[in-house]
């Protein structure tokens, strides 16, 4: 007999505690399975700061009574709130529009491109594609935004647009001290093969050891580096920086681009049975087991609040599996560490990500009699051994 | 744990004799010529524990002690306030104000009657504390803490004869300033010693009460109707400047050191994200109309005055 209730045991022992953390539903029941994705949409926009937002936005939909329905408010209430605080934020920085909307745009149809390879790889929860496999390998111009170009973003997992990259062409035109300076800033590169002294990474290159995984083996040159992104634990998507603030919230909107909108759309898709069954969980194993190790070593000296009489004012806990700042603010409050310094807030978001993947895994198998045609089909293509051996994708 | 967190100008300081130890001690502030901090990516304006020992290093709870010292073990301390407390607005206006001391600030609005003035403390707060409860300047050996621990010291001296005994009065002496609102430590626990003299609520706590966050609302709320009732003030910003020094509202007022404070006050809103001129959560002109008391804001916000575990 198939033991279908102990899963995620044949990943790693201690998943279904984790997958606790964000609660169990009975996906063969819409409602419940609809209760636990607002939920997740919940507990997310409390984390990064959105929840009223979201709040509203769930309000005025008249029938919660559809996933879908669920998904277009709350994204459209994300999206809505991340272009007013970015507008409060650029308000102060008004000399760089015209650089942010050429990197807005070069990360949206980055993104649309790695979610098709990366749908096709099965892997879209900790991605690592070359740049070069990217549009404008994944680098932008700041004197050459295409605003001609229209995405969409509305579809789930849809089919990358039509944009056409911008032109990469080489220029002679030495780079500006203000690129370079905002580069800086940003932590983008400074070091650029000579075709590329104009051009900038859209996104960092996250090959340095980090929360997330080891160090990567491919070096990092110019436009030609490694886009590695945790779009699972998005706005958290660099193991190197889980600090106070989210990058991903860094990725500006300029319309029409939403790169950051699309970020936590695939985020948020683990959440269905299709992007979940359709992912291959080794990869979210091996970033979670890395992520367990690497943070306990930092949190070896975070005690657990077992009793709040005993606790001090400002100083952090752990509780419930989850980290918590006595009388004191998770969004304020980290932890520093040799791979950089780690948040309460980005600790909190992160392992509830992962949390939430395997909670929704472990429910969409067992109830995978009542999984939708589009579902199994996900789960059949699944080249996880886990799911293999037990012969579930076959059954599906 | 040290923060250089605390804003280069003012601190709060309590209701009693306003005016001399808090001038002096912002004088010097002055004269170092710090600068604020302003907001960076994971700069030090957020509290870092210290990095974990190696992986061949035994775990001790040294570090544990060592912040049970700096901060206390209190008795009776409420939670931080949450959403279910408070029936104001926790929604427009706020800008980044954490979430977890929206309901605090909303709360010491609701209690002090000042209406508008919950987004005015979160403002103070950032200016002063970056919003970390534990921040202190004075128990370090830099010269920020050095000028710290004088300024308290000055506070002291100067008024201990005018003013009820304080049971710590030495260690306030010798605290410097600290908690969410940036108040000096002599000043802070002579709160309410206007209106109530040797009933004044703190008067026998020991200084590191103001890591409390409700017990740092409190004496806020009473100093925050102290200036409004006592000394001109025509714009929020002023209310900033009288927590700088209230001689700068009188005989300051327009000078060097009341347009700095205005400035960077202002600046600190706009980096917060709080609309100053936003009248509908905040009006142009904040009322202690309805002033309940300080016995009354000090019931309603911390309850039984917290102790320290073992004593005091």
């Amino acid at each position: 007999m198939r033991d279908w209730a102990d899963i995620l045991g044949c990943y790693d022992g201690e998943l279904n505690t984790l997958a606790d953390l964000a609660g169990d539903f009975d996906a063969a029941s819409e409602g419940d399975r609809l209760r636990w994705i607002v939920e997740q949409w919940r507990r997310v926009a409390k984390s990064i700061g959105w929840s009223a937002a979201l709040s509203d936005a769930l309000g005025g939909v008249a029938h919660l009574s559809d996933a879908s329905v669920v998904e277009t408010a709350a994204l459209q209430a994300f999206d809505n709130w991340l272009a007013q605080r970015q507008s409060d934020s650029s308000r102060r920085d008004p000399t760089h529009a015209r650089t942010r909307l050429a990197r807005a745009q070069i990360r949206h149809t980055a993104l649309e491109e790695i979610e098709r390879i990366g749908l096709g790889r099965r892997n879209l929860w900790r991605v690592d594609i070359p740049s070069t496999k990217l549009p404008n390998r994944a680098c932008y111009d700041a004197r050459r935004p295409d605003p001609e170009a229209t995405p969409t973003i509305t579809a789930r997992r849809s089919a990358p647009s039509s944009a056409a990259p911008s032109s990469a062409a080489p220029s002679s035109v030495a780079p500006r001290a203000s690129n370079r300076t905002l580069a800086m800033a940003l932590r983008l590169p400074v070091r650029e093969a000579p075709a590329d002294r104009h051009m900038f990474r859209a996104f960092r290159a996250d090959v340095a050891p980090s929360y997330f995984g080891p160090r990567y083996a491919m070096p990092a040159v110019g436009c030609s580096y490694p886009v590695i992104l945790s779009l699972g634990t998005f706005p958290y998507v660099y193991g190197g920086a889980l600090g106070l603030r989210p990058p991903g919230l860094e990725w500006e909107t300029g319309r029409p681009w939403r790169p950051a909108t699309i970020g936590m759309r695939l985020a948020a898709s683990f959440w269905s049975p299709v992007g979940n069954l359709g992912q291959d969980a080794r990869v979210v194993v091996a970033q979670y087991t890395h992520f367990r190790k690497t943070t306990d070593r930092v949190l070896t000296r975070v005690a657990a609040l077992t009793d709040e009489r005993a606790a001090i004012v400002g100083k952090t806990y752990r509780k419930n599996g989850l980290l918590t700042v006595y009388q004191g603010s998770e969004t304020m409050t980290r932890v520093n560490g040799p791979r950089g310094a780690v948040s309460v807030r980005a600790y909190n978001h992160v392992k509830q990500s992962f949390a939430a993947f395997f909670a929704a895994r472990r429910a969409f198998l067992r109830a995978r009699d009542s999984l939708s045609p589009a579902a199994r089909s996900a789960l059949a293509r699944n080249p996880d051994p886990c799911v293999r051996a037990r012969g579930i994708a076959e059954s599906a | 744990m040290r923060l250089g967190t605390l804003g280069a100008v003012g601190v709060g300081v309590a209701a009693a004799g306003l005016a001399g130890g808090a001038a002096y001690y912002l004088t010097l502030r002055q004269r170092s010529g710090e600068s604020e901090l302003t907001p960076k990516p994971d700069d030090d304006a957020s509290p870092v524990e210290p990095e974990a020992p190696t992986d061949d290093a035994p775990a001790t709870n040294r570090a544990a002690t060592e912040d049970e010292k700096r901060v206390g073990m209190w008795e009776n301390v409420l939670p931080l306030p949450t959403a279910a407390d408070v029936s104001g607005d926790l929604v427009n206006n706020w800008g980044m104000t954490p979430e977890e001391f929206r309901p605090l600030f909303m709360l010491m609005e609701e209690v002090s009657t000042i209406v508008g003035s919950g987004r005015i403390f979160s403002v103070i707060a950032y200016g002063e504390s970056r919003w970390v409860p534990t921040a202190q300047n004075g128990d370090g050996d830099t010269d920020r803490d050095k000028r710290e621990r004088a300024g308290s010291k000055r506070a002291w001296e100067n008024y201990k004869g005018r003013n009820p005994e304080l049971k710590f009065g030495q260690q306030a002496a010798d605290f410097g300033s600290g908690g969410l609102f940036g108040a000096l430590a002599p000043f802070f626990l002579w709160t309410g010693v206007i209106p109530l003299r040797s009933k004044a609520p703190l008067l026998n706590s020991d200084p590191r009460i103001m890591f409390l966050p409700r017990v740092a609302g409190f004496g806020a709320c009473v100093y925050m109707q102290r200036l409004l009732d006592n000394y001109q003030i025509d714009n929020h910003a002023d209310i900033k400047v009288g927590w700088a020094s209230p001689s700068w509202l009188k005989s300051g007022r327009g000078g060097d050191n009341y347009n700095t404070v205005q400035k960077k006050f202002k600046r600190h809103a706009g980096e917060v994200g709080i609309d100053l001129n936003d009248e509908s959560t905040i009006p142009a002109k904040l009322s202690t109309e309805n002033w309940p008391g300080v016995m009354s804001v000090l019931e309603q916000l911390v309850g039984t005055l917290p102790t320290l575990r073992g004593g005091a």
